[in-house]
């Protein structure tokens, strides 16, 4: 496999994988807020 | 849980505000650095350099009204930053020095001298032996943006500045030549841009901007130079840049994202006894996630 330069990227390509990113950051810190032990609707009780 | 610590209700959406104002700053310091590939890592110690000189001419050295000093300290601040980048800047272009190494290494050198004037000529001799300096006097502070709240105009100047940013790199002559040495050094030095002077130039803006934070987080909130002033705001300041694609305008965004996962980390750790280290574990996966999508929104994989 290797890596190829996109000449002239479309918007979607731009936009897409950062919100990707995005989400995955808030998927992963949500797992590990809750392996950490947090209570999700503890401040809410 | 994090949204609501940092955006669920007033005093939550000010703190936000306030910890995102000295990541504008030094986001936008490295934003502008990076697109010209002036690889600026030291923003701490240009963010010191502001607060030492906020200190230094805001303790009641000049007892002026403060429609006057203030305009003068920012001044200052913003040539103090631009002085301690600019050695670094000489070095590369001189002989060539990666500034990766220098601007790293000044921020330890930097953080040493700070903590030798808070030691010596500047302690505080009413600081009860605490390694801190005076206070400044109130006609040197930021006017707060609402009476009895903790938001200071230091947000104000950061987005005004995140705009100007954005002005200068797509509308000025700067903005260009800043972009085309960035895009390719050789290339550009062909076309008759004078390399070194706009990097020199990059440096100057970049190191104004980043002490810039250090005149807000004096002026603006803690009224006086500790060495715990910054909790990495300059280093943090990498991690918004990149996450803003190197946009001014995306740094706010990006600022306030930051920032919003600080105090909600802060306010989940209350809440649901959880580590506050947390949010630093969140920052690092989206650093590394998101050069991973800049990468890809550039390149693409292709199987041989």
């Amino acid at each position: 496999m290797r890596l190829e330069p996109i000449k002239n990227p479309t918007l979607v390509r731009k936009l897409v994988p950062p919100t990707i990113a995005l989400i995955s950051t808030v998927v992963i810190a949500s797992f590990l807020a809750m392996v950490a032990g947090a209570i999700r609707f503890r401040s809410l009780e | 849980m994090i949204l609501k610590g940092s955006f669920g209700s007033q005093f939550a959406i000010l703190e936000t505000l306030n910890r995102a104002t000295p990541l504008i700053f030094t986001g936008l310091a490295v934003a502008v650095a990076f697109r010209a590939k002036f690889w600026n890592i030291g923003a701490e110690a240009q963010l010191y350099a502001g607060a030492l000189m906020t200190v230094l001419l805001g303790t009641g050295v000049l007892p002026w009204p403060s429609f006057a000093i203030l305009p003068l300290i920012i001044v200052a601040s913003i040539l103090a930053g631009a002085v301690v980048l600019l050695a670094p800047a000489l070095l590369k272009i001189r002989f060539g020095v990666d500034e990766v190494v220098t601007t790293l290494l000044f921020n330890f050198i930097f953080l040493l001298f700070i903590s030798m004037l808070l030691e010596g000529v500047l302690k505080d001799p009413m600081g009860m032996g605490w390694p801190k300096s005076a206070r400044i006097i109130p006609e040197a502070k930021l006017p707060r943006i609402v009476d009895g709240l903790r938001l200071h105009w230091g947000f104000g100047l950061a987005v005004f500045s995140a705009i100007c940013i954005w002005i200068i790199q797509n509308r000025s002559t700067l903005g260009y030549e800043m972009r085309a040495v960035g895009l390719n050094r050789d290339a550009a030095a062909f076309a008759g841009i004078p390399v070194n002077v706009v990097i020199v130039k990059t440096a100057l803006l970049s190191g104004g901007l980043a002490a810039l934070a250090g005149f807000s987080e004096v002026a603006g909130l803690k009224g006086s130079l500790t060495l715990d002033l910054s909790p990495g705001f300059g280093y943090t300041g990498i991690i918004v840049a990149m996450l803003a694609l190197l946009n001014p305008l995306g740094v706010i965004v990006a600022a306030l994202f930051v920032a919003g996962i600080f105090v909600g980390a802060d306010s989940m750790s209350r809440a649901a006894d959880v580590p506050t280290y947390l949010a630093d574990i969140m920052l690092a996966t989206a650093l590394l996630l998101m050069v991973l999508a800049i990468m890809l929104t550039r390149f693409s994989v292709v199987r041989d």
